[in-house]
């Protein structure tokens, strides 16, 4: 099939607009997968993506379209809504011509989808506006319409009405796709040009390079190389197409999407964003690759099981392989042993890795309070980027320090914008702006610290205003406030693990509800247990655990020794899984509990 | 080998009490065929070559069977063991079950110690737990025991049922004033299953601060009254200590003959299978080899350690050195902490939990065995 036949695009819409499902129809509509074999969201092939009900990893699905006695390839390249994810959906955007930007017709546009959009638009695809969820009772259509031609300047009139949900319209969608996205303009006859836009790890395969084939052809036996890997070549062993599942195939030409296997083993060797050329005639110039992204949420992790240090290395090597924006360096904690201090896009981002950590590589872990990053200026003159409390120098060594701002969109209902409001005043906000968008939706415009943000604020938001409120925020910049290091001691002792840069008026509050929370989390034990939270030599609140008066006085009934024995060996063992902070045994889960404080 | 003791369960009882998770039997048509096996175990295990020390009868209610039943396990005994030279031999008896034949039974078979189920003198407590007594039952049973002879007698009760704090002070007073040599207080502790887990949900009507505070006032109360306590959860007048529970205590030898009973036999421990039908389709011949455990010297150092600390008087450093062939305080590399913390006392030779850290034993012993 020639590239006049293939369509690449994607799909942009704002979390609950609807975007999976509409791939969903789009797949079932081209018979792609049999009703039967439908799973809600199929593209969201993760436990976690389908449980959350949203795309966090860009998905590509190939499907066949016949339309005016031709037949057309149309490659499907799902992307993520949540902000965090903008990184993946620049990854996609490249891999394609054309991007439909799904609006649902009851919500109109918002910040996020005009992002993505502008970013749509800087990668020079075609856009297809898509109205969906024209069924329900609340939709209204001419306003949807409205607000896209006024904040985005698209035309509509041609815009597909559809309800996905209801399967109404699907065809005009794929209509749409073929008579308005271009087809690629690649060169068959020039050299294999490919951009990676992701990787995976299979156990048998090695590493399975996602690819959008800009110019060339590539098939099994090709010998191929990659730009920033040069030394090393790999003889391609499968090359296929997303049906969804993998299908191999005799060859991918210019403008396909596919992908590649060439038995890399080592995960390092490819980098999302790298190009793969021909070794025997490569291309001159590679792709223009991604920008790179900077984490802005930091936080340590930690095998809770000591011994499993490697398999969790193992894991995140294998995670970053498909997930670029993820950073990882060893980092080491007196009281959690050896693991790893990591990066993330954001909050979200930070909790879906957890997560995957978890489920698919079954690691218990043991994380630390989520940091952001602050640009320390110290009386020598330097300037040092910490995102790791216990690296933030000493006091008396730091001029100020800069901490990160960003600017925060909060969508609400007009009746909790009070509480919006309070909670915002709560987080060192700093009011901007107010607009009635219509009678229902206000946005409040703040800038807030990010390390505010990041301490509960969204689970707050969310629960002052009845689940109703949304959150988009970027980076703004730095300020400089008055910030300092808070340590936690148990039983006189510093828990490194512990310690967290707090603003220096929050401080006795946040202080306060750790030691609480830490009261509950550690067990009594045969000592008295003092909980302090100290800026510097000042101990600014206290809890204590009470020793220990009374365990199990198991009889000897009848000279039975060996149960009193079993019942010793358990607590031997549990005792064993705790971590030690000087005398004081601390379970995982107390490590866990402070991150999760309510207001 | 020093002299060894014998356990021997009998496990039928009139009615199960509420708390009660132990190897028991109301059908009492089994008694017959019981009293065969357990013959049959105690003729097939017989060994004469060294003296038995003590015979404790437990159970269940060893006073629930007719006395013949008692008579023909003490001639087996005498037939199958040496007990010319032993030094203590109880029986447990219920109040309502002990009358003047079963005393007299008893006087004639040599049993020198009796030991009582009270649980509580609180009337209610004692319905509401499913016993079959009175406390004014078992005053008129005691005083019956003393007028045979017996003056070593001790009465369990039970700390944290279901009544007041000062309900069971009360039991403790008035316990500690009556003519008793020796007294048991343990705490409850709730088996699912039992009618008295349903009750209370597996939740402990008493928590382990309460728990601890009635044990401190209870101590108080005994001491004033000349009970010394001796281990954690024992206490008796001037020499009345138990010498059965003191050789289990001291990591003794002891066969144990019945239903569920454990022994402890050259290297190795055995418990007996648990029910009653079980024990009674099992062959003699592979009665102690049911569920049976080699004890290394490594672990039968840690079990001298975690129940010799039970005791007021603690462990022998010398005699820890020379069964075990190594100092107490280098065997565990976590003791000097536990010294230096003050949970472990090093009294001349003697090595101690002080007995304000006694109901925190069980955390010591982790911490002590943590570092094997």
């Amino acid at each position: 099939m020639s590239q006049q036949q293939t369509r690449n695009f994607c799909i942009i819409a704002h979390i609950d607009h609807g975007k999976s499902t509409l791939a969903d129809r789009l797949m079932e509509y081209t018979g792609q997968v049999a009703k039967r074999d439908m799973e809600a969201q199929l593209l969201d092939s993760m436990d976690i993506e389908r449980e959350r009900g949203i795309t966090i990893k860009l998905t590509p699905v190939r499907m066949c379209y016949r339309k005016d006695g031709t037949e057309y390839t149309l490659n499907l390249i799902d992307t993520p809504g949540h902000v965090d994810f903008n990184y993946e959906v620049s990854r996609s955007l490249a891999a394609c011509e054309g991007a439909l930007l799904v609006v649902d017709a009851s919500q109109g546009v918002e910040a996020q989808t005009l992002a993505n959009c502008y970013l749509a638009l800087e990668n020079n695809l075609e856009i297809i506006p898509v109205i969906n969820k024209i069924d329900l009772p609340s939709a209204d259509i001419e306003g949807a319409k409205k607000e896209i031609e006024d904040t985005i300047g698209l035309d509509t009139t041609n815009a597909p009405l559809v309800s996905a949900k209801e399967g109404i319209n699907i065809k005009d969608v794929l209509d749409a796709v073929v008579d308005l996205v271009p087809p690629p303009q690649g060169d068959e006859t020039a050299p294999l040009k490919a951009l990676i836009f992701d990787c995976q790890y299979d156990n048998y395969k090695g590493v399975i390079i996602f690819t959008r084939i800009v110019d060339g052809v590539v098939r099994v036996g090709t010998s191929v190389k990659m730009f920033q890997t040069a030394g090393k070549t790999f003889d391609v062993t499968e090359v296929g197409i997303f049906a969804p599942a993998m299908q191999p195939v005799d060859c991918l030409k210019a403008g396909d999407v596919g992908y590649i296997c060439a038995s890399i083993k080592t995960v390092s060797d490819t980098k999302v964003g790298d190009t793969v050329t021909d070794a025997a005639r490569p291309c001159a110039q590679p792709l223009h690759g991604y920008k790179e992204v900077k984490p802005m949420v930091f936080c340590g992790i930690y095998p809770a099981d000591g011994s499993k240090y490697n398999d969790l290395k193992d894991a995140l090597e294998k995670l970053k392989l498909n997930d670029a924006s993820l950073t990882y360096e060893p980092d080491t904690s007196v009281a959690l042993g050896f693991g790893f201090r990591c990066g993330f896009l954001g909050l979200l981002h930070m909790e879906i890795i957890q997560e995957r950590l978890e489920r698919e590589f079954d690691l218990d872990l043991v994380t630390t309070a989520p940091s952001v990053i602050y640009k320390v200026f110290t009386t020598q003159g330097d300037v040092l980027f910490i995102d790791n409390p216990t690296k933030l120098p000493a006091p008396t060594l730091i001029e100020h320090i800069e901490e990160p701002i960003v600017r925060a969109e909060i969508f609400s209902p007009p009746e909790y914008v009070g509480d919006v409001m309070g909670l915002c005043q709560d987080k060192r906000g700093t009011f901007i702006d107010m607009t009635y968008l219509d009678t229902r939706r206000v946005r409040l415009t703040y800038e807030i610290p990010l390390n505010e943000i990041i301490y509960n604020f969204f689970d707050t938001l969310k629960s002052r205003t009845r689940g109703y409120a949304s959150l988009d925020y970027e980076l703004k910049g730095f300020v400089t406030g008055k910030l300092v290091r808070m340590d936690m001691l148990l039983n006189g002792e510093v828990c490194d693990a512990l310690s967290v840069i707090v603003n220096e008026e929050r401080a006795y509050a946040r202080g306060r509800q750790m030691a609480e929370k830490l009261k509950d989390a550690i067990p009594r034990q045969m000592f008295e247990i003092p909980i302090q939270a100290a800026i510097g030599n000042k101990i600014i609140a206290r809890e204590t655990v009470k020793a220990l008066r009374k365990d199990v006085l198991a009889k000897c009934y009848g000279g039975d020794i060996t149960r009193k024995k079993k019942l010793l060996e358990k607590q031997k063992e549990g005792k064993k899984r705790m971590r030690q902070v000087g005398s004081v045994s601390v379970p995982s889960e107390a490590f866990m509990s402070i991150l999760k404080i309510d207001d | 080998m020093n002299s060894p003791s014998v356990y021997v369960h009998i496990p039928f009882c009139k009615a199960r009490c509420g708390y009660c998770a132990f190897s028991s039997c109301t059908d009492m048509s089994l008694t017959e065929d019981y009293f065969a096996k357990l013959f049959a175990e105690t003729d097939y295990y017989a060994d004469r070559s060294v003296p038995v020390y003590t015979v404790y009868i437990g159970g269940g209610t060893p006073s629930s069977v007719p006395t013949e039943y008692l008579d023909a396990l003490f001639d087996r005994l005498r037939r199958n063991f040496d007990l010319s030279r032993v030094r203590e031999i109880t029986v447990e008896c219920n109040p309502e079950s002990a009358d003047d034949k079963l005393f007299e039974c008893l006087v004639r078979n040599g049993v020198n110690r009796l030991s009582f189920g009270l649980q509580s003198v609180n009337d209610a407590t004692l319905r509401r737990i499913g016993r079959l007594h009175t406390y004014r039952r078992f005053c008129e049973a005691l005083q019956r025991a003393r007028s045979f002879g017996f003056c070593n007698v001790n009465a369990d009760i039970i700390i944290g049922l279901p009544e007041t704090h000062a309900d069971f002070i009360r039991s403790v007073r008035e316990a500690a004033a009556l003519p008793l040599t020796h007294l048991s207080m343990y705490a409850l502790e709730l088996h699912p299953g039992t009618p008295l887990f349903e009750q209370s949900g597996g939740v402990d009507f008493f928590d382990g601060d309460e728990q601890a505070d009635m044990y401190d006032e209870a101590v108080a109360v005994l001491a004033r009254q000349g009970f010394e306590r001796y281990e954690i959860s024992n206490f008796c007048k001037e020499g009345n200590e138990c010498k059965h529970n003191l050789n289990y205590w001291r990591e003794g030898r002891y066969f144990a003959f019945g239903a569920s009973a454990s022994g402890f036999v050259g290297n190795a421990r055995y418990v007996n299978p648990r029910s009653v039908k079980e024990y009674m389709t099992t062959s003699v011949s592979q009665m102690h080899s049911f569920e049976r455990q080699v004890i290394d010297p490594n672990e039968e150092a840690n079990e001298f350690v975690m129940l010799g600390l039970r005791l007021e008087q603690g462990i022998s450093g010398s005699e820890f050195a020379a069964r075990y062939g190594e100092d107490f305080w280098r065997f565990f590399l976590t003791a000097d902490k536990l010294r230096a913390d003050g949970f472990l006392i090093a009294d001349g030779d003697r090595i101690k939990v002080p007995s304000d850290k006694f109901y925190v034993i069980n955390s010591i012993l982790a911490e002590l065995w943590k570092s094997q």
